[in-house]
């Protein structure tokens, strides 16, 4: 009946520390699959119903919400230690710093090589036209990039599954070129430490644990905010003999992860979508049957900026996203640079990610829907229950004033219609069942002052 | 559970609002996704018709676990030849309506399409009473 005592269907990279949580409901009001209460006067997060989408990070006023990731020293469990950097790490800096002390500084603190993700995007980019001409896809096509997209679909537009490209995201094809790159020197793959350094709480799970995937590539997640604070001084220091940035030699779309990225090579019938409250828009517009029949592609990202706006990107997102436009603008590297130069010598160790990848980028299995709005599982019993969420929305005053720990009045009915909750925790009800008349009457008074009314059918 | 809502004719900002407010109640009484997508394309599609075509009109949903009935009763224009206006690519719908992104001539026929049982009675001049059925057991 209940899910609550199944194994959670979702892991997660978000957790609250209780130390901190002062149970002041910003982040239950903001997280838009409605998966936070406040218990015991701390914050309690539906692992079922959570995709990780970092609303609720961004709106904590007490730092009280924080990204799991691995201990640092467990790249060091690996003689071969590669970070895994997405291109949002590299618009953390503008022109004055060169891509080789980004390098450098990534060594300095313990890597021995450095792969940008978007280079694997041209050969998604690839996989994405073959996926088009297959018989059996449903149109508009959803971009599997973002994992918190995924998910959101899986627990609040199920129907919409089969519109999702089943094609795995850059950074698993990156970390599998990476791999047979680096064991094509000789290198043995048990040496090989491949760390991806993350924007966001939602890429640390799809790594962690995979939907539609049996098993990463990856070995391990670092924070971007951690990899930030580790190399700043260095490659701000460092602005004397490092030369300025540049573009690895094949097609490597360095604006892939920023809205449009996906769609500004496409035709027309592209839409991009950024903000998780946007996405579900149009989720919505496309259930209804309303969207356009000429859009043929919709990529959605969750953050504002895409992964510019990542939860664990440093910097502010709009000059990310200046300085990887300036970048882009770069012509690719023409094998001219110093063949003695170690970032030289690092980027063109890695070859062209070739088709030859193109089958592993089709693995990715089918999603499986997650449903969490239902009220039960059968039919007849949510039907009764919400007959008995009707009969509680009559008395309860709808201003969403979330004291009852639920983030409105209608969730708090049908918390309570689910067993998970009490009516006596309507503070509003409370006030206005004080024994004492006269009470009552000033009581009530005071709350029609403020509110017009004390419930619903006033 | 039966569900009432009401729609104005000529209000385009609200046309969607009863289909969307049904949607969610079928996610939350777990009606299987497929069946879901075509009540809420079936719907939204009739709701925008009246919005389009009719002064105003009345939506009721009467959902049980063996099958979800709609029916949509309008004041409006009515249908002269339901049979026409079932035939693929036919669309009453005005120049002005269809820039607006409605009614793109797909109509009675999608609709049909998306049900496993439609009704229409139409009295030209008086308005338009379509049933919507679905089952689900
Ligand atoms: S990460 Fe997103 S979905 Fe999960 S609890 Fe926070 S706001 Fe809600
Ligand atoms: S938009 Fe990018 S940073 Fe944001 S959740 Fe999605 S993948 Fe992560």
């Amino acid at each position: 009946m209940t899910t609550r005592n199944k194994k959670p269907f979702f892991h997660h990279a978000l957790r609250i520390n209780k130390n901190k949580c002062i149970g002041c409901t910003h982040c239950m009001r903001t997280c838009p699959t409605d998966a936070i209460r406040i218990r015991n006067g701390k914050a309690s997060v539906n692992p079922d119903k959570c995709v990780d989408c970092g609303m609720c990070m961004i709106s904590c006023k007490h730092n009280a919400i924080i990204v799991e990731q691995d201990d640092f020293q467990r790249i060091f469990d690996y003689k071969c230690r590669v970070a895994l950097v997405p291109s949002v790490l590299m618009g953390q800096f503008d022109e004055n710093s060169g891509t080789k002390s980004i390098f450098e500084g990534l060594k300095s603190v313990g890597f021995t090589h450095v792969y940008e993700v978007s280079r694997a995007s041209a050969l998604i980019e690839e996989a994405q036209d073959e996926y088009e001409q297959r018989s059996d896809v449903e149109f508009p096509l959803i971009s599997s990039f973002c994992p918190a997209v995924i998910r959101l679909i899986q627990v609040r537009f199920p129907s919409l599954l089969k519109h999702i490209t089943l094609i795995k995201p850059p950074l698993d094809i990156a970390a599998a070129h990476c791999r047979n790159e680096l064991e094509k020197t000789g290198i043995n793959s048990s040496d090989i430490g491949i760390f991806y350094v993350s924007p966001c709480a939602a890429k640390i799970v799809a790594i962690k644990h995979p939907v539609g995937e049996k098993k990463s590539a990856v070995n391990g997640v670092i924070n971007m905010d951690l990899i930030y604070n580790k190399i700043y001084s260095f490659v701000s220091n460092d602005k004397a003999d490092s030369g300025k940035l540049c573009r690895p030699a094949d097609n490597t779309h360095v604006t892939w992860e920023l809205t449009g990225g996906e769609c500004i090579r496409r035709d027309n019938h592209a839409m991009a979508v950024d903000g998780i409250h946007n996405v579900i828009e149009i989720l919505d517009k496309l259930e209804n049957g309303e969207l356009d029949e000429n859009i043929t592609f919709l990529e959605l990202r969750a953050c504002d900026e895409s992964c510019a706006g990542g939860i664990l990107v440093p910097g502010n997102r709009f000059l990310t996203v200046r300085n990887l436009i300036q970048r882009e603008t770069l012509p690719p590297c023409r094998k001219t640079a110093d063949k003695n130069d170690a970032a030289c010598q690092n980027c063109r160790l890695f070859g062209k990610c070739g088709s030859e990848y193109l089958p592993e980028a089709f693995k990715l299995e089918k999603l499986q829907p997650r449903s969490m709005l239902s009220l039960d599982d059968d039919m007849e019993i949510a039907l009764e229950k919400m007959e008995h969420v009707d009969t509680i929305m009559q008395i309860l005053p709808n201003i969403d004033c979330g004291m009852c720990g639920s983030p409105s009045c209608q969730s708090l009915a049908e918390d309570i219609a689910r067993g998970v909750a009490e009516l006596d925790q309507c503070v509003f009800l409370r006030i206005t069942a004080t024994k004492d008349a006269e009470d009552v009457k000033t009581l009530k008074e005071s709350v029609r002052n403020v509110w017009g009314r004390i419930n619903n059918n006033e | 559970m039966k569900f009432e809502y009401h729609v104005e004719g000529g209000d385009f900002l609200n046309a969607g609002n009863a289909s969307g407010n049904i949607k969610k109640v079928l996610k939350k009484l777990n009606v299987d996704p497929g069946v879901l997508k075509r009540v809420v394309v079936a719907l939204y599609e009739a709701e925008v018709n009246i919005v389009a075509h009719a002064y105003r009109g009345n939506i009721t949903a009467d959902i049980s676990p063996q099958k979800i009935e709609i029916v949509l009763d309008d004041e409006g224009p009515g249908i002269p030849d339901i049979g026409l206006a079932m035939q693929q690519g036919y669309s009453t719908a005005s120049t002005k309506v269809r820039e607006m992104g409605f009614g793109a001539g797909m109509g009675l026929p999608n609709i049909k399409a998306n049900t496993d049982d439609l009704k229409i009675e139409s009295v030209v001049g008086k308005g338009t009473k379509i049933t919507l059925s679905f089952n689900l057991a």
